[in-house]
């Protein structure tokens, strides 16, 4: 295991001054996630979570710490992120708790959109595009507008727009918190199965404890700092 | 793919009611402009289109547009001695409110010096010049007269043997062109009242003179109308008219002056500021609907930065729909006014040249408000997708 992890965070703090107090959202916290690893962390309202995921996202810098991906430097305090656009599209796809489709768009050119702003050919773009959404089970959703999709037919759209430019790193901040269980657990399933096919590194936040045994690790986080970390798999116990 | 467009597509009714309101807009710019072309074209017209270099007209003043102005019904003979000059007309404008069929109708009552003038200046729509000394006339559309229609004017019926179209005096009434003699005598009505006292202040008695003029002054006409010689001098022929005494000439440049800044320069006036007020208006709420319509994608805008779209898309997704709304807008203005315009009153000119104006001030509005768009939407931050 030579291989430099996907995402590397080290000792990464997060101030926020609010009026004459700081808040510290997080505390000094260092994460590795590794190719075809998926990681899932928890933690109370307030915890960092959020915060974390930016961090790791190169959507803010850390006021302590950095950030590599790959091995390579890419966020530290200070760092001006928004010079990193290019690189983010390329290497990262996020997901959040709403899908946040646009709403003009169908399901197929949502996704396609990801690919056609970096520079993929539309009609390839579109045909990929298809290609995602019909392996997440949406290939006959492909037409329509995102508000003639249920919650969790947008958040697989979501995904699959995510996974466009075919990033090593996917950040999902309560992707299921929206959703019912079943469908909750068919997020998580899809995410351990994209880890597993294409080799790429998840990070997802949750609540649910019932898709716990889909993850490889479970990270735990409380105000700011993390108090637990379980490798391996939950295993529900069999009965 | 283009996200303006799609945007358009899947808003397209409210797309449409957004350009429809701002073509509305343009519409009543191009209205108002047009209106100032008009007035200024009618006031224009015939002064425009009679074809004299000068005028003589009543000693002192400037008229016969900005002023009354009466000379001697023989004016004209003197004037034709001059110097220098080719040809004469007389000319008589009279204001006429009549009874036709039971309507009211009003017309300015041009003369024409028949058979000198029989009206080839004026462009005919149908019928036919003037061919007899009397009793025939060229009436505008716009007075409610048909061909063929006879009407009553002072004593006389009057045909109507030729139609014109646009022909109106400076405040909007319709020209009706008869000869210069029956412009005189519709001028002379009175009622028999009106004869009987004016005659008795001229000190005659009704049997005396039936055949004479009622008053001296009805017997005036307005001015004379001169047409120079190739390279005639013209400060000799105004020299040797002004040494008379009794008259006043005036260019038709001074005509074109005395009408523009003098008879209506307060219209003028107050159109170009209403015009300008519109302008102002037009431009707020042009600047308004296409900044907020950035305001409105602000989320789905911080998204696309979030999935890595460089500003070049936000901005180009911005600045065409704006210039989509604009020339839409422009557009369906445009075809509006050439729909409505004609039925209004008063003519609405819509000069090419304005338009084109307008369009620029359109453009440079919709530049404006899609620079303020842009610079809101690359100050967004893409996280803010989060809250
Ligand atoms: N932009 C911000 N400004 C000020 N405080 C913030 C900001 N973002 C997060 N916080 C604070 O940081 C802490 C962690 O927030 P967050 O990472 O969103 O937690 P979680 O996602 O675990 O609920 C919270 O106390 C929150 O109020
Ligand atoms: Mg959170």
């Amino acid at each position: 295991m030579t291989a430099a992890p996907i995402l590397s965070v080290r000792e990464a703090a997060r101030h926020y001054r609010s009026g004459d107090s700081i808040v510290k959202a997080l505390d000094g916290v260092s994460l590795d996630v590794n190719a075809g690893e998926l990681v899932a962390i928890l933690g109370p309202s307030g915890s960092g979570k959020s915060t974390l995921l930016l961090i790791a996202g190169l959507l803010e810098p850390p006021t302590e710490g950095e950030v590599r991906i790959r091995g390579t430097l890419v966020s530290k305090a200070g760092e001006e992120l928004g010079r990193l656009r290019d690189f983010r599209r390329r290497n990262i796809g996020f997901v959040f708790q709403k899908a946040n489709l646009i709403p003009f768009l169908t399901a197929s050119e949502n996704v396609a959109l990801a690919m056609e702003i970096d520079d993929v050919p539309a009609r390839d773009a579109r045909r990929h595009a298809e290609r995602l959404l019909a392996g997440l089970g949406l290939g006959h959703r492909a037409g329509n507008r995102p508000t003639k999709l249920s919650g969790g037919e947008q958040q697989r759209v979501a995904i699959a727009r995510a996974l466009a430019n075919d990033p090593t790193l996917i950040l999902a901040d309560e992707p299921t918190a929206a959703l019912d269980g079943a469908r909750g657990r068919q997020v998580i399933a899809l995410f351990r199965q994209i880890a597993d096919t294409r080799g790429a590194g998840i990070v997802v936040v949750t609540h649910d404890p019932r898709s716990l045994d889909l993850f490889d690790r479970t990270i735990e986080l409380t105000d700011g700092r993390v108090i637990g970390e379980r490798s391996g798999p939950v295993r529900i116990p069999a009965r | 793919m283009n996200l303006a467009f799609k945007d358009v597509k899947f808003n397209f009714p409210r797309f449409l009611l957004t350009m429809a309101g701002v073509g509305f807009l343009i519409m009543a710019s191009t209205g108002m402009v047009g209106l100032y072309r008009g007035i200024v074209e009618d006031a224009l017209l015939v002064v425009d289109r009679i074809g004299a270099d000068l005028w003589v007209v009543q000693g002192g003043r400037a008229g016969p547009f900005s002023e009354s102005s009466a000379v001697p019904a023989d004016m004209d003979r003197r004037v034709e001695g001059i110097a220098g000059v080719s040809s004469v007309r007389r000319f008589v404008q009279v204001s006429q409110q009549f009874d036709f069929e039971g309507r009211d109708l009003r017309a300015s009552i041009t003369g024409l010096d028949f058979p000198k003038d029989r009206g080839e200046w004026v462009q005919l729509q149908e019928g036919r010049y003037l061919n007899a000394g009397h009793f025939e006339a060229i009436a505008d559309e716009s007075i409610g007269l048909a061909l063929g229609d006879q009407v009553r004017l002072g004593q006389d019926d009057y045909r109507i043997v030729g139609m014109t179209r646009g022909m109106v005096d400076a405040s909007g009434d319709g020209l009706m062109f008869v000869t210069v003699n029956d412009a005189m005598a519709i001028a002379r009505r009175r009622t028999s009242e009106e004869v009987l006292l004016a005659r008795a202040a001229a000190g005659k008695t009704a049997a005396a003179d039936a055949s004479e003029s009622s008053v001296p002054q009805d017997s005036k006409i307005a001015a004379v109308l001169v047409t120079l010689d190739k390279g005639a001098d013209e400060d000799r022929v105004r020299t040797n008219v002004l040494s008379w005494g009794d008259a006043n000439i005036l260019s038709r440049a001074d005509q074109r002056d005395l009408l523009l800044n003098q008879r209506l320069w307060r219209l003028r006036l107050q159109i170009l500021a209403f015009t300008g007020v519109l302008l102002v208006v037009m431009a707020i709420v042009i600047s308004l609907i296409i900044y907020m319509l950035t305001m409105e994608k602000l989320h789905q805008i911080a998204m696309l930065k979030l999935i890595g779209a460089r500003n070049g898309v936000i901005v180009t997704m911005i600045a065409q729909q704006s210039f989509l709304i604009g020339g839409g807008a422009l557009v369906l203005g445009l075809a509006m006014s050439k729909l409505v315009f004609p039925f209004f009153p008063r003519r609405v000119v819509i000069d090419p040249s304005d338009f084109a104006g307008l369009a620029l001030a359109v453009g440079a509005v919709c530049t404006f408000a899609s620079l303020l768009g842009i610079w809101r939407a690359l100050k967004i931050r893409a996280q803010e997708v989060l809250s």
